[in-house]
């Protein structure tokens, strides 16, 4: 039992293997739940939530708190759904949002691009393998500097992830039995102790962002 | 069964990781020695190699010889070893080596420098900024050595199919998950996958045959071997005395497995 971050790039099979751990688990998965429920908390659209969570932040709302309240909302939902119970979260900002927590195996998943050319093609079938590639590598870009921005993470920092595997030769299911191996060790056993982290860490993010909206009242 | 290639910074685990899954999977085990004994017979001193590689531009051309000569031994030693593909390797370079080999698990484990340099002072005795400054040259040192002779960045994680921090999976559990991994499908070696291990050692055995021989040492070819087809591809000077082709030819033929050979090579005039 266990909290399992999955980060990876876009069209890699994320969701997919989100999906496989959940039936070999019985996890629950979280991905943008926790942007509708922050949304819910601040009383803004959805839609607001993806343009400033994850857009790179321009000048004028770095000198304001304003991004600093969205993620404090983002980051108290996913832990109140880690209160909750075990969990397989594949949104963004997993590792940083959960760091230091105890019983979360935080991976990444590595997709060949030509892999990734072909599921954007499945999905849109007039874009050329060209211009598919453009579209991934333009989504990298604009992650890597999000994260860097945003946490001052490198999204290709391996020290930051517990486990980082690679697509290139192992299939899904492979990867899926791969974690699920590793989950099933004690390390990963959801206790009182554990239980008890995490409603801390969520009472205390709820706290800073009560203060983060006061001051921004 | 598979071929596991172990990347591992120093003091990181990967030794006694190679040792774990060498027992519990009852393979051969090789380390560095592989590497520095391949270019002892081909001559080739390692610590050459990096100084050259610094050396001025119209050195390169030989010292590119001189690499090629080293890379092809090493790769050889390897494959030979590999071919009935049942292998732990923990040498460098090992995912940069057999990149190209079937049924491969290329495993980096990475640890925080702390965590190293606490290791460092219990097993060295070494303090703390002696063990720092230690683990930073010889990282420096890696990473160095494998862009100058591979061109690419020891820490991309796209070079690896999986990366373990110790740090924070148990070792244990890690050396359990990776010899469960190698027995799942994805490297699985069967008839074809042998057949392609055999490939790829007629392929590496006429490289370094090539690399040898003073007629063709100069010259960089990419080698395909496919059920002992074996197709030279690259740029070659013609001579009047038609001696190259005759020399490739020749040399390629006296490798063993080598059935035919197919040309692809386009021919250039040495003085224009």
């Amino acid at each position: 039992m266990a909290i399992i971050t999955i980060s990876r790039g876009e069209m890699s099979g994320g969701e997919k293997l989100a999906s496989c751990l959940a039936d070999v688990l019985g996890y629950r998965v979280i991905a943008r739940e926790v942007l509708r429920d922050a949304a819910r908390k601040l009383g803004a659209p959805p839609e607001i939530m993806t343009e400033k969570y994850e857009s790179v932040p321009g000048w004028w709302s770095r000198l304001t708190n304003e991004r600093e309240i969205y993620v404090l909302a983002v980051q108290a939902a996913l832990l109140s759904y880690c209160v909750e119970g075990d969990l397989i979260y594949h949104g963004l900002a997993g590792r940083y949002y959960l760091q230091g927590l105890p019983g979360v195996l935080r991976t990444r998943l590595i997709t060949p691009m030509p892999t990734r050319v072909r599921a954007v093609r499945r999905v849109h079938h007039h874009m050329s393998p060209d211009a598919a590639q453009d579209f991934l590598g333009q989504q990298d870009r604009d992650h890597a500097r999000w994260a860097r921005h945003m946490y001052g993470l490198e999204v290709d920092d391996s020290s930051t992830y517990d486990l980082t595997l690679n697509r290139e030769v192992m299939s899904i299911e492979t990867i899926c039995a791969i974690i699920a191996e590793v989950v099933a060790e004690p390390a990963y056993q959801r206790t009182p102790e554990t239980v008890a982290a995490i409603e801390a860490r969520e009472a205390e993010c709820r706290q800073r962002l009560e203060e983060a909206l006061a001051d921004r009242a | 069964m598979a071929i596991i290639a172990i990347s591992r910074g120093t003091r990181s685990g990967g030794e006694a990781m190679a040792e774990c899954l060498a027992e519990a999977l009852g393979y051969p085990l090789l380390g560095r020695e592989v590497a520095q004994e391949a270019a002892a017979r081909v001559g080739v001193a390692e610590e050459e190699l990096i100084g050259r590689w610094e050396s001025p531009p119209r050195l390169w051309e030989k010292h590119s010889a001189a690499t090629r000569l080293y890379k092809a031994a090493v790769l050889v030693a390897l494959i030979d070893q590999a071919v009935n593909g049942n292998l732990v390797y923990h040498g460098l370079c090992g995912q940069l080596l057999l990149r190209d080999v079937p049924a491969v698990l290329r495993v980096r484990l990475i640890a925080s420098l702390a965590s190293r340099i606490a290791i460092m002072q219990e097993k060295a005795g070494m303090d703390s900024d002696a063990a720092r400054q230690y683990l930073q040259e010889v990282d420096e040192s890696r990473a160095r050595w494998v862009r100058m002779m591979y061109g690419e960045d020891i820490n991309d994680p796209s070079l690896y199919d999986i990366i373990l921090n110790l740090d924070e999976v148990n070792f244990t559990v890690a050396c359990g998950m990776l010899e469960n991994t190698v027995r799942q499908t994805d490297f699985t070696v069967d008839d074809e996958v042998l057949a392609q291990l055999r490939d790829v050692q007629v392929e590496s055995h006429v490289q370094l045959a090539l690399a040898e021989a003073p007629d063709t040492r100069a010259l960089d070819f990419s080698i395909d071997a496919t059920a002992g087809i074996v197709t030279v591809s690259g740029s070659a000077p013609v001579l009047p005395s038609g001696r190259v082709g005759d020399s490739i030819l020749d040399i390629v033929q006296s490798v063993p497995g080598v059935q035919d050979v197919n040309f692809n090579i386009k021919w250039f005039d040495p003085l224009p």
